[in-house]
């Protein structure tokens, strides 16, 4: 048959898949490139954009809390106020009661989600501390996201015996569950600090909640883009990239690297949720943040202690935790649809 | 398919004589300072310290420390310079309690799991879909030992309709171990059928539209059956290796936060108060046989992957 | 006179998709008799395969829009509930498919899929329908089938698997057998086997065939009738020596033209038809094969009806509104040659 091969190919398993655009055969079709159509459907998914403009408002509101808690509530996060009282419906109330019970949120400015057992704001401390975790939780993504990035390039580039002790380091760091890693690793090194030739960490430090973090989770991108870079590597781009003469760093960067960014988009996204649920619950174990320090995690353990003589310690923190993880996970949801060329159902909004 | 889980369990020796080596490092090596004054406690006697130090070696080479101390975990040789008390024997003592919970919620998460994603999947798009879907979103961001212990409070302490957490073994009572565990299974589950759901849906879309369940349509045969024979047999096939891994994973370790916060006295439990001690033995104990368990089990779960797909096996 | 099986009349197919609605099938109507063989010929993109799926109703889905009527026995076969659709497919209308590598259900045995279809039609025991699917096996040339039978997807060449769809389609003695492209996938040497191997099979059975196609060589063997689709519509309709002999319609031209000859000397350059095929979304007005048409004039804006242009009002069809002596003078663009010739300005293939 001679007719033109490029031809309109309607997908009968997919009806509700569009004809590609571009393929329309006949006109000239204007072709976006793949960044710009994904944007474009990111655009169109409003829960998505919604629940990523909260992520960023609540990151704002941690990373304001010096402005909350030197103009608002005029108090810092570790300041007791055991004996104070404030003023509540034209009553004086005692901001700790007599029998150790703190008050509840007042839904004012100054205990704004009411007090903890010491008389400190739990507001202004949610707020110190959520910038602990979430720096912890990006910081650690960002961690993992680059190391994941070098492994994979280098194992998926040069195969052989580089590949196979990649492979088999990874292996077994992904043997271990990530609490059970993450807790062993927080623990030695909170202990001691951790010595890595001239650079040495002190065991307190929230870098090293962020380290342990990071590392917990390479192998979980790693292979994944290891694996990726193993089928683009057989391509003939890269073949003619090689024909070239181009050599390994460059063929690294720039020809695989822009192709895993979809992939490395939508696990970082994903990453900072986990790091940040990790974090949490190294905290709240005690194989995390420690203290003098807070994260949403440490809020968490202490308010759980208390919990039937002031919920609110409890609720607080993890309704924050809940919310801000959410807001991640609804984002990258929509980053991954609109990253996905095939997806499984689309109508019409 | 003989050969092939005999080739598995072979590199699954090699891979624990990995692991070993790694908790071993991450322990007795990698952190700065002294490991004989980690081991020793809060406060120790330079005596004590002394006296640890020979028994676990800290002075020889490094090869004959990872020797010393992988005898002294695996002949249950380890102490508790905190609490006094044998190691091994407080891990047995778990073990049954850790077993229940595990078992229960990954029985639990995984029919729930399959019920919502198949559900959501036939109803795709709908409203049903998108309800289920925020559900499950919900579910994966929150942390576990937050809803469980909001759980216990609420529907245990204050409404008193579940007990307030602890334990009570199978053989005393069966009743009233499954009524102790019910909060507990259903805090753990929450995450997973969470994930689950998402991932069976998301597979059984990808199954529907494939060229054989075309075909079993164009045979006549009834959409339950398509379904089910067809569609879900193939998409659950991943599925049960996730399962299988991430039982390991709850019995390995990430049983920990649930056991915390219901009391359970578990190993997850054990391991959680040894961390706030800074109690090195138990923990270092602990990681070794949880590891160990979840590689076990991650062999376990290939040989039955290739028991479901028989092109893994017959290749 | 054979008995009329199934009435095709107007037959529209729509799909709703991001980019617009896809008319898929645009006004398609024929007829099929007892035992014939009707090829429904075309290229990608044409609507064939969608008319063949609609007739068994697989092409149902929230974004598709479906009009005119299909009639089978007392049966409309576009408008039918899905319970009664099932009761026909499988058991009087059955269906191969164009790729036997993925049509199987690769987890589940040859032979166990041949019976699941038997049982769901008949009410035949185990060891009845297991000899049955053991003889069907046999019957398309599966050697060895008392073995195979318990063999996987997998473990079957290209070819076999083929007739193992084919063993399929004919275990309940449907009267209707629809064949999508079924030689598409595989070898030349392996496409000749089965369509020898169909042509046996419907000389035993008597079961009309719908043989969808773009290859028009592999209609030469075996059809009794021909519908040429283009862009949703059927352009030319007619036995095989009609379309052969006297086509009517230039698309028809074009693909006659095409097809390379090994009885006349080889020409300069492969003669295709000039363009490509139109977006379904956004289609040419009148008739859709004008973009491309060599011989398109003033008329052409209005779409042509479906009629013979032959003065006995035969059945032979088509869409064209050149009279019939243009027609045959313009239709050779060599002496003894059909072909289309080239439209001036227009992109050779």
């Amino acid at each position: 048959m001679a007719t033109d091969p490029a031809a309109t190919e309607l997908s009968l398993q997919h009806p509700a898949e569009s004809v590609p655009p571009g393929a329309e055969g006949g006109q000239a079709a204007a072709g976006l490139s793949p960044s710009r159509l994904a944007l474009r459907r990111l655009g169109r998914n409003r829960t998505a954009i919604a629940f990523g403009v909260l992520f960023l408002l609540l990151v704002g509101a941690c990373l304001a809390a010096p402005l909350w808690a030197d103009h608002v509530a005029k108090t810092k996060p570790e300041t007791n106020h055991l004996t104070d009282q404030i003023v509540m419906d034209g009553k004086r109330v005692d901001v700790v009661s007599t029998g150790g019970i703190p008050i509840g949120p007042t839904w004012q400015r100054e205990f704004f989600l009411g007090a903890d057992d010491n008389g400190r704001d739990v507001m202004v401390r949610l707020l110190y501390g959520g910038r602990n975790s979430l720096l912890i939780g990006v910081g650690a993504a960002l961690m993992t996201t680059l190391m994941s990035i070098v492994v994979g390039l280098v194992a998926g580039y040069f195969r052989g015996w580089v590949d196979g002790v990649i492979r088999q380091v990874l292996d077994i760091i992904w043997a271990f569950p990530v609490i059970l890693l993450g807790v062993a690793l927080g623990v030695a090194l909170a202990l001691g600090g951790l010595k890595l030739g001239p650079i040495s960490v002190s065991g307190d430090s929230i870098l090293i909640p962020t380290l342990v973090i990071a590392f917990v989770y390479v192998p979980y991108m790693a292979r994944p883009l290891r694996a990726q870079v193993l089928s683009l590597r057989e391509k003939e781009f890269v073949e003619a990239a090689r024909a070239q003469g181009a050599g390994p760093l460059r063929i690294m960067f720039t020809e695989l690297l822009p192709n895993l960014v979809s992939t490395i988009l939508v696990f970082f996204t994903l990453m900072v949720a986990n790091a940040i649920l990790l974090e949490a619950a190294l905290s709240f174990l005690g194989a995390g943040v420690r203290p003098p320090a807070t994260s949403w995690g440490t809020l968490i353990d202490s308010g759980v202690d208390r919990i039937t003589s002031a919920a609110h310690l409890t609720i607080v923190p993890g309704v924050m935790l809940l919310l801000t993880v959410l807001s991640l996970n609804v984002f990258g949801d929509g980053v991954r649809d609109a990253l996905d060329p095939r997806a499984k159902v689309r109508l019409e909004h | 398919m003989l050969r092939f889980a005999v080739r598995r369990l072979i590199s699954m020796v090699f891979v624990l004589f990995a692991i070993s080596v790694l908790v071993f490092l991450i322990f007795n090596v990698i952190p700065n300072g002294d490991p004989a004054e980690r081991l020793a406690g809060k406060t120790p006697t330079e005596t004590e310290i002394n006296r640890i130090r020979a028994e676990w070696g800290f002075n020889d080479s490094l090869p004959a420390q990872y020797v010393t101390t992988m005898k002294k975990v695996f002949t249950g040789d380890l102490v508790s310079y905190f609490t006094r008390l044998d190691v091994l024997e407080e891990i047995v003592k778990g073990i049954p309690r850790t077993f229940s919970l595990a078992i229960g919620a990954a029985l639990l998460w995984m029919i729930t799991a399959v019920v919502f994603g198949l559900f959501s999947a036939v109803k795709a798009g709908k409203f049903a879909d998108r309800g289920l879907t925020v559900l499950a979103l919900v579910g994966i961001s929150m942390p576990v030992f937050w809803i469980g212990a909001l759980m216990n409070h609420y529907l245990g302490f204050k409404a008193g309709w579940f007990p307030n957490g602890g334990y009570v073994p199978i053989t005393e009572n069966p009743f009233d171990w499954a009524y102790h565990l019910i909060l507990p299974w259903t805090a753990l589950a929450i995450l997973f059928i969470g994930f689950y759901s998402r991932v069976l849906r998301s597979n059984v879309l990808d199954t529907i539209n494939e060229d054989f369940v075309r075909t079993a349509r164009a045979k006549g045969l009834s959409e339950r059956r398509v379904l089910l024979k067809h569609v879900l047999r193939n998409s659950m096939i991943p599925i049960v290796t996730l399962w299988g891994l991430d039982f390991g994973a709850v019995v390995g370790g990430g049983a920990i936060l649930t056991e915390t916060v219901f009391d359970l006295q578990g190993v997850g439990q054990y391991a959680a108060d040894s961390i706030g001690q800074l109690d090195v033995p138990p923990v270092l104990a602990i990681t070794m046989f949880g590891a160990f368990f979840i590689v076990f089990l991650n062999a376990i779960v290939d040989i039955a992957y290739a028991a479901l797909d028989p092109r893994i096996r017959l290749q | 006179m054979a008995e009329r099986l199934l009435t095709v009349e107007n037959l529209e197919v729509s799909f709703r998709t991001e980019e617009g609605v896809v008319q898929a099938v645009d006004g398609v109507s024929f007829e099929l008799e007892e035992g014939e063989v009707l090829a429904v010929v075309g290229e990608s993109g044409s609507g064939k395969s969608v008319t063949a799926m609609t007739l068994m109703g697989l092409t149902r889905s929230p974004n598709a829009y479906f009009g005119g009527s299909a009639r089978y026995g007392d049966q409309d076969l576009v408008t039918a509930t899905d319970e009664e659709l099932r009761r026909v497919r499988g058991s009087e209308i059955a269906m191969i498919f164009q790729d036997p590598m993925t049509s199987l259900n690769p987890v589940m045995r040859v032979g166990d899929q041949i019976i699941e279809q038997i049982q769901e039609h008949t009410d035949a025991a185990d060891v009845e329908a297991r000899e049955q699917s053991i003889e069907l096996l046999e019957r398309v040339g599966i050697p060895r089938a008392i073995d195979r039978v318990d063999s996987y997807p997998f473990e079957f060449s290209g070819g076999m698997r083929q007739r193992v769809m084919i063993a399929l389609a004919l275990s309940c003695d449907p009267s209707i057998l629809i064949a999508d492209e079924p030689t598409t996938a595989l070898d030349v040497t392996i496409q000749a086997q089965i369509l020898e191997r169909l042509r046996e099979l419907r000389a035993q059975t008597n079961a009309a065939v719908i043989l969808v196609t773009h290859d028009l060589g592999v209609v030469a063997d075996i059809a009794d009738r021909i519908a040429v689709m283009y862009a949703g519509r059927i352009v030319e309709q007619g036995t095989l020596d009609e379309i052969f002999y006297d086509p009517q319609h230039p698309y028809t031209w074009g693909l006659l033209g095409s097809i390379t000859r090994v009885d006349r000397p080889r020409p300069q350059r492969l003669p295709a038809i000039a363009g490509l095929p139109p977006s379904l979304v956004d289609r040419p007005e009148g008739c859709h094969f004008r973009p491309r048409c060599p011989h398109e004039f003033a008329k052409c804006t209005e779409a042509p009806p479906l009629q013979s242009r032959a003065e006995d009002g035969s059945a032979h069809t088509d869409r064209c509104w050149l009279t019939a002596e243009e027609k045959r003078s313009r239709r050779e663009v060599r002496p003894g040659e059909i072909g289309l010739g080239e439209k001036e300005g227009a992109e050779v293939a």
